[in-house]
């Protein structure tokens, strides 16, 4: 067992792991952060999706230790001080949830697709989800909650 | 054992405001039966078991008002909707009402949250009670003003006298204070002339924390001190018996406890083992951290020795032929009045058969579905605390009274009242945690017993899906009688499933069938039911979503037949208003345009009335589906869904579109994709690569157009929404192409298949 250092959401915290511990458990069980959920376990849904230096990775299967020298952004990093950000809110306003479990992972991929790509198209959008798995099938809205978000960049 | 007044300290469920305070245990009557409490209760059953209004609403000082309610919030958007009932009977802002829900401790035992019954019916209950006190409060603010209760009026939570001269609060009024009477079940309720919250989209109350990582947004976020974590390795075959394992695993960093459970032989289980998982021992590991758990179960995966058996008498791909030739008879619940004695199958088949004759000509179809999973995104957990007499678990249960029972049952306490469920918010589930199907948190519960600790149980994805339970696969052998004109004189249908366990109940299964509002003369229903297969459940639409893929494909085959159009052909023999607006609404909307059964570009038209009028949730659909069809790969592409519905007077119309939308994509991913596979060990699908769903490039666009009826009673749509989607799919692909698919799911194989049979 070790103590690790994670850079998380802009501050450094301290968890214990072991070589091969999942990032998702240090941060839900040790940095208490509801943001990524636990969902497969095979990073084949995307519940569990932070940012890994901006890049949407499934915390699930990636080792903690493998991340420590990185900016690792979750679901509660994307506020706005205590009110949500701007694609959160975008969510809110399209009501782009139904049982929301998934919407974390909606929520980091798409904010990464945003950051590369400011005015995705709706295959864009379809293409950067299109390994988010959601059940309630909310991914309509969803897609119109990404495009609201990109419109208000563009006019912002 | 007595309850303590303390442990009624809760936190609210719904929202950032954290209250608490003490109910008199008295006002929630809820009785502890010995046997399970039969869960289908009516809005009348339902004030029974709590009269008192004080169980129900709670009005304080500040004139906030505080709604407790037994139904949670799995997606739908339930808990908002109920919200908008409550302050719109008692005619104060939306904001000021806020909601308790799913703590067995402190709510009214409102059934399972599910068979779509939280407007339909919990809905009926709760407006009663916000009628009642809405009458009591009048009656207070006149004694106040020194008027009559009737000249009292009630707006946005002000209480005034008619001339405005004295005005109160409701808070000033009756903030704190017990309401002492009973929920009057016929308190005259406000005209819905006069609503101004029920039938606007309110936007949901749950989704900003849900969204933004909030603890209380989900019971899967709750921590609590002391907590430990554990995972359960299974084996690989159902009635697996454990043989030996690696006790060193005991040793390992962080490591609790390893707990090897026998199943069938664990005495606490048995008490359960009606409504418990398929059998087969399990070691449950427990650690101090999620990731030591998860990395003993490995070690453990590696070593252990299994006695594996072969318990299903077939594998998947002979499960038609096997079910059709091995059921039982099923005793048909009948439909009608209570009282009424209905046809019996031989009067009604006499009937039927009276129908033959010259010109008349007999059209048989069969139609299949396999076994299919509800595919929560969540996989099951819980986390229970177990003490010596006392338990509380954090659950995900659609149905927390049950989950109590079944808890109490397991650890051999003597009354319910030791047990507390604390649900509320959770992962969508479809059925997952209805009714019985407890199991995690029995587990959770003997496990943190063992360990004497609180314990979070997570089940692993691939256990979810290989342990879960089932929809029955039916097979519907289904007889049409046409006369001269084409039109349908009369329909005999066989209905063939396997219901194993407790549930669902064989007697429904031709629900939405045997009340359809077509015309379609004598209708004798056979069903049949073969056990000892994979364990089954109440997913989302139970039965009805393959009767009406039979059915909706058969009007549609007769409609061909008869050289009509597939519409006018349902048209014809419909006579109910409202089924005929909602197909012409959907019609009209998608610029219904069939090409006849070519060009690789078609539409499809399917309606129901779910589950007959006066059911909690009599929803009308109509839905017309647009597909492209890859002749050469058989691949079908769902473009478009035009969606009609009417679920009378409409409580929140975005809450409905975000319903349809979302039956509609999930029912295209059973259309397409779905179906539980086994051979006769185990289920072979065990992740999201062989159990697929829909992913975002297959999406259909949606449009919805809701049919609000001011003039008729709510009903829920949970379910109904998904029910009118694999026919229209089908349809579509028959128009598109000329080739029709009757087993679901429409894999490329099953398409390029139905295209060589043209």
């Amino acid at each position: 067992m070790a103590q690790l250092t994670l850079k998380v959401n802009g501050e450094e915290r301290q968890v214990d792991v072991d070589e091969n511990s999942a990032l998702l458990y240090a941060l839900r069980d040790q940095l208490e952060l509801n943001g990524p959920k636990f969902g497969c376990g095979l990073a084949q849904c995307g519940a569990c999706t932070v940012l890994v230096n901006g890049q949407p990775t499934r915390s699930c299967l990636t080792p903690a230790a493998d991340v420590a020298d990185a900016e690792i952004t979750t679901l509660e990093g994307l506020k706005d001080g205590d009110k949500p950000g701007a694609l959160q809110q975008a969510f809110i306003d399209e009501q782009a949830a139904q049982c929301g479990y998934c919407i974390n992972g909606m929520i980091m991929t798409a904010q990464a697709l945003l950051d590369q790509n400011p005015d995705p198209t709706d295959d864009d959008i379809k293409k950067a989800l299109g390994a988010n798995l959601c059940r309630c099938g909310t991914h309509t809205r969803i897609i119109k909650a990404v495009k609201r978000a990109a419109g208000k960049e563009v006019t912002a | 054992m007595s309850l303590s007044l303390s442990r009624r300290r809760f936190a609210q469920g719904v929202g950032a405001l954290v209250v608490s305070f003490t109910l008199n245990p008295s006002r929630i009557a809820n009785a502890a039966p010995e046997q399970p409490i039969d869960p289908k209760w009516s809005a009348d059953q339902q004030k029974e078991l709590t009269p008192e209004l004080d169980g129900w609403l709670r009005i304080d000082e500040d004139g906030t008002v505080t709604l407790f309610t037994g139904r949670v919030e799995i997606g739908n958007g339930v808990i908002t909707a109920l919200a908008q009932v409550v302050a719109e009977e008692l005619s104060v802002p939306f904001e000021s009402v806020s909601v308790i829900s799913g703590d067995t401790d402190v709510v009214p035992n409102q059934g399972i949250t599910s068979a779509s019954t939280s407007i339909g019916v919990s809905a009926i209950v709760i407006r009663q009670a916000a009628a009642t006190a809405r009458h009591a409060i009048m009656e207070a603010a006149a004694e106040k003003f020194g008027a009559t209760p009737e000249d009292v009026t009630v707006r946005d939570g002000m209480v005034a006298t008619p001339d405005g001269s004295q005005e109160l609060n409701l808070g000033e009024i009756f903030g704190g204070q017990e309401f002492a009477r009973e929920v009057d079940m016929s308190a005259p309720t406000k005209p819905v002339e006069d609503y101004s919250i029920v039938g606007q989209s309110v936007a949901r109350t749950d989704i900003p924390g849900k969204l933004t990582g909030a603890e209380d947004a989900f019971v899967e976020n709750v921590r609590v001190d002391g907590m430990a974590f554990a995972r359960i390795l299974r084996g690989p075959s159902f009635g697996a018996k454990l043989v030996s394992w690696d006790e060193s695993v005991k040793d390992m960093d962080g490591i609790v406890d390893v707990l090897p459970i026998s199943h069938p032989g664990d005495e606490r289980l048995a008490r359960v083992e009606a409504y418990f998982t398929m059998p087969g021992d399990f070691i449950a590991v427990v650690a101090e951290r999620e990731d030591q758990a998860i990395a003993a179960i490995e070690r453990l995966r590696e070593s252990v020795e299994w006695e594996t058996s072969e318990t299903l008498p077939v594998t998947h791909e002979e499960l038609y032929d096997w079910i059709t030739e091995n059921g039982e008879p099923i005793e048909m619940v009948p439909n009608g009045d209570a009282g009424a004695v209905p046809p019996t199958f031989e009067e009604l088949y006499a009937d039927y058969e009276s129908q033959m004759g010259d010109g008349v000509e007999t059209v048989s179809r069969v139609y299949r579905g396999p076994y299919l999973y509800y595919a929560p995104i969540a996989p099951a957990f819980s986390l229970a605390n177990v003490t010596e007499d006392r338990a509380v678990v954090w659950s995900s249960s659609q149905w927390p009274f049950g989950s109590r029972w079944m808890v109490a049952q397991a650890l051999g306490f003597d009354s319910e009242e030791q047990v507390q469920i604390k649900g509320g918010s959770s992962s969508g589930l479809y059925g997952r945690r209805d009714d019985y199907d407890q199991e995690v948190d029995v587990e959770a519960a003997i496990i943190s017993q063992a360990v004497g600790r609180p314990v979070r149980l997570q089940w692993s994805r691939q256990d979810e899906i290989m342990w879960s339970q089932y929809r029955p696969p039916q097979v519907l052998e289904m007889e049409a009688l046409t006369g001269p004109e084409g039109e349908v004189r009369g329909l005999h249908t066989r209905v063939h499933t396997a219901v194993s366990g407790t549930h669902p109940s064989p007697g429904i299964f031709a629900m939405a069938l045997q009340d359809t509002p077509y015309n379609l003369g004598p209708m004798p229903f056979e069903g049949f039911n073969t056990t000892g297969l994979l364990r089954t459940g109440y997913m989302r639409n139970v039965f009805s979503g393959y009767n009406l893929f039979a059915l909706e494909s058969l009007m549609d085959e007769l409609a061909i037949e008869a050289g009509e159009d597939p519409a006018e052909y349902r048209l014809r023999h419909l006579e109910d208003d409202r089924a005929i607006d909602v197909i012409n609404a959907a019609t009209e909307a998608a610029g219904w345009s069939p090409s006849g059964g070519q060009g690789g570009s078609g539409m499809g038209i399917s309606f129901a009335l779910y589950t007959g009028e006066a059911g909690p949730s009599s929803a009308y659909m109509a839905y017309v589906a647009e597909v492209d069809v890859d002749e050469e790969t058989g691949e079908v592409r769902v473009k478009k869904f035009t969606c009609a519905i009417d679920p009378g007077l409409v409580v929140n119309p975005d809450g409905v579109r975000n319903q349809v939308e979302g039956g509609v994509i999930q029912a295209t991913s059973w259309t397409l994709k779905e179906q539980v596979q086994f051979d006769r060990s185990m289920v072979l699908n065990h992740d999201w690569g062989t159990y697929p769903i829909l992913t975002f490039p297959e999406i259909p666009e949606i449009e919805t157009i809701v049919v609000d009826r001011k003039d008729k009673p709510s009903k829920s749509i949970g379910e109904p929404v998904t029910v009118t989607v694999s026919a229209a799919i089908a349809n579509a692909i028959y128009d598109a192409t000329g080739a029709r698919l009757r087993e679901l799911p429409f894999t490329p194989e099953r398409v390029k298949a139905a295209l060589a049979e043209r």
